[in-house]
């Protein structure tokens, strides 16, 4: 097949010996797109040439035709600018979710998770108190969430106002955490001021900064050693407070209309209150992972080499080998507005998934049940009797480790780390 | 010399075009107002354009909405080479392509083109002109992808050879030869027609 091009320049050698055609031009010629020399070149070649004006009349049928033919042209949808909104929101969302998950690091997102959290300036930020529980992405990033930046985990907590008693994990697709709404367009919130977080070595002075008896473990499997360092961190609060103005003000904006705010919602303030939490880390080294899955070990030592290969200064000898966190469960008032008239206002939101909003819903009572989304993409989540209770055990998908999380006594812990659930487990048993 | 009428009109002209750029500033620097602002100027033909080009409203609507967002997203990487209207059809061109690929559905690129010669003779004319609107009309809605795009840029958008080569990405003399083959291909498209009908 001879390309374009090449046609249009046998088609000229063609044309060598007849008068200069304007046969090209014809089109631009026709739809006015030609400047005015080139115009007024065609004006004049058409009162002399009978084959480019029956080309000329054949191209104004022709445009007569294309017009006529989009002349019925019916409207896009009328909620296009709303799709296009949430389809934005969603895209903020994952954006923000790729920020906090690291995930294009892949499974080792877990170990920056854990090391970030464990650093003083990641400390929770004014955005963390909205943010889906994106940390949820691997076992350990919860347990550091709920140990370290409880209103962090509480991101879902915008659905809930109680004092849990009760944690349940919601399998959730990243779709669907990114149909979650951005509570920046529904009020305005505060949050305490930031607290440095203190240092301790041993679990007594630990306590006493923290204020309660920090539970130390009895146990702890063979592949973790060596003195553990205690994190603690003070108590944080935020405050969220409704506006039905906002909210509608934010929506016109985006050319949405939602669904109207109760007046026991409008000017109700949700605040979240967390006591202090303590992080005890168990330093580690991958070479000492030696009762871990080989599996795991297998994984890690390939994620270090892939890590290294992009100039990373990921370091796994630096990987905790155990974190163990605990904190006085969160408390949740308002001032108005009941968690169950939240939690239906809030599910209600246009762009919301209708399978995470069914999950959400079948929780159950939404005054002691905190959800606890897990990726599907990059956890498994189960329920375990740990300590007496039951609480939930999430596994990294890609078999570098987990977590396991529980509440007793209005207290939340968590243990994580790049081991077995079992040696997880055994660990958790053993705290007193 | 230009007229004082014709230099209103390139004046209002050129304040149009100053105003399409702005509005697009507005949008690069996040002004939720200026999008729908931008929709309401536009999306009309964005969404015509769509529609000749996947012949289907779902999907011509999904492109539209990827167009938006996409224009959303990368209205600061405009550089102002082209004007505001080319600019978003091309955004538009290329979610299209996207979305067909992924649904194995025909597109508007070279490969598609028949093999037929470029020329315009004077039998081919006659008939096209000869032709009834509507005949015409149904005609276009059997060309390929590729001749329906160029058609619908240049007589119903008004785009010049220049603005529609730089939106399908290939030379100016291309974009005269699709128009021509176009009006081949629809020349024997009407011929067929009559065929069926006699």
């Amino acid at each position: 097949m001879k390309s374009d091009e090449v046609r249009v320049s046998e088609s000229a050698r063609d044309r060598e010996s007849q008068p200069r055609h304007v046969d090209d031009l014809l089109p631009s010629f026709v739809n006015g797109s030609l400047d005015r020399l080139q115009a007024e070149r065609v004006r004049v070649h058409l009162t002399v040439c009978a084959s480019c004006q029956t080309g000329r009349q054949a191209w104004e049928a022709i445009r007569h035709a294309s017009q006529a033919s989009v002349a019925s042209t019916p409207a896009p949808s009328a909620d296009i600018l709303s799709r296009v909104w949430n389809e934005i929101e969603r895209d903020d969302a994952r954006r923000r979710f790729m920020l906090v998950t690291n995930s294009k690091a892949g499974p080792i997102s877990l170990v920056d998770k854990v090391k970030s959290m464990l650093q003083p300036e990641r400390q929770p930020s004014r955005r963390s108190f909205l943010r889906p529980l994106s940390v949820a992405a691997a076992g350990a990033a919860i347990i550091a969430a709920v140990a370290l930046t409880p209103i962090g985990s509480f991101a879902q907590g915008f659905l809930t106002i109680f004092t849990p008693r009760q944690f349940a994990a919601v399998p959730v697709t990243q779709a669907e955490l990114q149909s979650l709404p951005n509570l920046d367009s529904y009020g305005t919130y505060t949050n305490s001021p930031h607290v440095a977080p203190r240092s301790a070595s041993t679990a007594a002075a630990a306590s006493t900064i923290a204020g309660f008896t920090v539970a130390v473990p009895g146990s702890l499997p063979a592949s973790v050693t060596g003195a553990p360092s205690y994190r603690i961190v003070g108590g944080q609060s935020a405050s969220f407070t409704f506006s039905a103005a906002k909210a509608k003000a934010t929506a016109a904006q985006k050319g949405m209309t939602l669904p109207p705010m109760p007046a026991n919602i409008d000017g109700s303030t949700v605040q979240v209150t967390t006591g202090s939490a303590v992080l005890t880390t168990y330093g580690g080294n991958i070479a000492k992972y030696s009762s871990a899955d080989p599996t795991v070990v297998a994984n890690l030592k390939v994620k270090e080499t892939a890590k290294a290969g992009t100039g990373s200064s990921v370091n796994l000898a630096n990987l905790p080998s155990l974190v163990i966190g605990q904190t006085k469960a969160p408390v949740v008032t308002s001032t108005g507005a009941s968690a169950t008239d939240l939690e239906a206002y809030l599910l209600a939101q246009p762009g919301i998934d209708p399978n995470l909003a069914a999950a959400i819903k079948a929780i159950g009572d939404p005054t002691t049940v905190l959800p606890i989304p897990v990726p599907t993409d990059k956890a498994t989540s189960h329920s375990i009797q740990v300590q007496g209770v039951t609480g939930i055990s999430v596994a990294d998908s890609t078999g570098i480790g987990g977590g396991i999380i529980w509440l007793k006594g209005g207290m939340v812990y968590g243990v994580a780390g790049p081991l077995t659930e079992n040696d997880l487990l055994i660990a958790a048993n053993s705290l007193q | 010399m230009e007229s004082a009428a014709a230099r209103e009109i390139r004046l209002m002209g050129e304040t149009g075009v100053d105003d399409d750029r702005r509005l697009l500033g507005r949008i690069a620097s996040g002004d939720r107002d200026a999008l729908p602002e931008l929709y309401s100027r536009f999306g009309g033909t964005l969404f015509r354009y769509l529609l000749q080009l996947t012949n289907e409203r779902g999907l011509a609507e999904e492109v539209l909405q990827d167009t938006l967002v996409g224009v959303w997203k990368s209205a600061g990487s405009f550089e102002g080479r082209s004007s505001v209207q080319t600019w978003l059809i091309g955004i538009a061109r290329r979610q299209a392509h996207n979305s067909l690929r992924r649904r194995s559905l025909p597109r508007a690129d070279v490969e598609e083109l028949d093999d037929v010669a470029s020329s315009g003779s004077d039998p081919e004319d006659a008939a096209i002109a000869q032709a009834e609107r509507d005949e015409i009309a149904a005609a276009i809605r059997w060309l390929t992808p590729a001749h329906r795009e160029v058609l619908t840029l240049t007589f119903v958008d008004g785009l010049s050879y220049g603005e529609i080569a730089a939106i399908a990405g290939v030379p100016e003399g291309t974009i005269k030869s699709r128009l021509s083959n176009a009006k081949r291909n629809l020349r024997v498209l009407l011929e067929a027609g009559k065929e069926v009908t006699r």
